[in-house]
């Protein structure tokens, strides 16, 4: 069979910017700038491999598509002896589940609700987490298993948000989450983004109104994921196929 | 959306990207103007201020319509 392709436009203007568009979208035709030329055309069997070929004529290194969080239904992991577990993202876990899932303690459970970090969704008898909320609660029981981490409210708070931020999107699970004074961030496993660190660091060199600044460095969605992974097959071990269904269903 | 953009990100980083971020507000103004622009196309702003530099700033429509104006009625 063969795949239908289509010609894709490359402009750049004279203020250095690039137009990239199909030769049939018209609207997009209609903003170029007065000044655009024509570099060259591409064909290709969609947007994807077009802008693939773009970015090696421009010397940009790797296209990247944005995630579609519209086709994204499920996270699952796979350990190293084979053992798979799958979420689904729109699961809904009440609180028997929710102990089994992160080992997270009553006390800690309602505190994170008073608190109003992590307030589950109520029926008229029931309680009801979702998934983003469970990987906050599984992430707050990592980050908590550190004693020395003494974390304010309010911080906990923004470190939470980053994993219900980012679950969907699976280049950022490998990404750790950081806090320093009330900024949180995140650093990329290889440290190609070190400088924004470093930047932040060199902003509070001054040490008048504080004499000791604090770098937190947070467990990873990745860490997380396998942190509720480990519960599952520690928790539902035999069953587990019969579990899967329900998380899956 | 590029004002949020902007304002994640360090002052070191926003710097270098000031001018392409101008130049993305421009844009979207004026496909705004024209009733939008319709998936796919994407428009590129490199910082031209530093030789060499690899910063960029890209809008990449995927799907749909964007920058359509909103409604008066």
């Amino acid at each position: 069979m063969v795949t239908p392709t289509e010609i894709y436009e490359l402009w750049l203007s004279e203020d250095g910017s690039y137009d990239f568009l199909p030769s049939t979208n018209n609207s997009a035709r209609n903003l170029l700038d007065q000044d655009a030329k024509l570099i060259t055309k591409i064909e290709a069997d969609s947007w994807e491999s077009a802008r693939q070929k773009q970015y090696a004529l421009l010397g940009w290194g790797n296209y990247l598509p944005a995630p579609d969080p519209v086709d994204f239904d499920q996270v699952f992991i796979t350990d190293p002896q084979g053992r798979e577990t799958t979420f689904d993202i729109h699961g809904l876990f009440g609180r028997e589940e929710v102990f089994q899932l992160t080992k997270i303690t009553w006390n800690k459970l309602n505190l994170l609700r008073k608190e109003n970090i992590v307030v589950p969704e109520s029926s008229q008898k029931s309680k009801f987490y979702s998934f983003s909320q469970l990987l906050q609660l599984q992430a707050y029981v990592l980050i908590h298993h550190d004693k020395s981490a003494v974390i304010r409210t309010h911080l906990l708070k923004k470190v939470l948000r980053f994993y219900s931020d980012n679950y969907r999107d699976v280049r950022r699970h490998e990404s750790f989450p950081y806090s320093i004074g009330s900024v949180v961030k995140s650093i990329e496993p290889d440290l190609s983004n070190r400088d924004d660190l470093f930047e932040e660091i060199r902003r509070r060199l001054d040490f008048k109104g504080q004499d000791r600044y604090m770098v937190h460095i947070y467990p990873s969605l990745l860490n997380v994921i396998s942190a509720l992974h480990e519960n599952v097959q520690s928790v539902y071990g035999v069953e587990f196929n019969d579990f899967r269904q329900m998380l899956v269903a | 959306m590029p004002i949020s953009l902007e304002q994640s990100l360090t002052i070191p980083q926003s710097q270098a990207r000031k001018e392409a971020f101008q130049q993305a507000r421009n844009y979207i103004e004026r496909a705004e103007k024209a009733g939008g622009v319709s998936a796919p196309v994407s428009k590129t702003f490199p910082n031209l201020l530093k030789d060499g530099s690899n910063v960029r700033v890209d809008i990449e429509v995927i799907t749909g319509q964007a920058f359509v104006p909103d409604s008066t009625e």
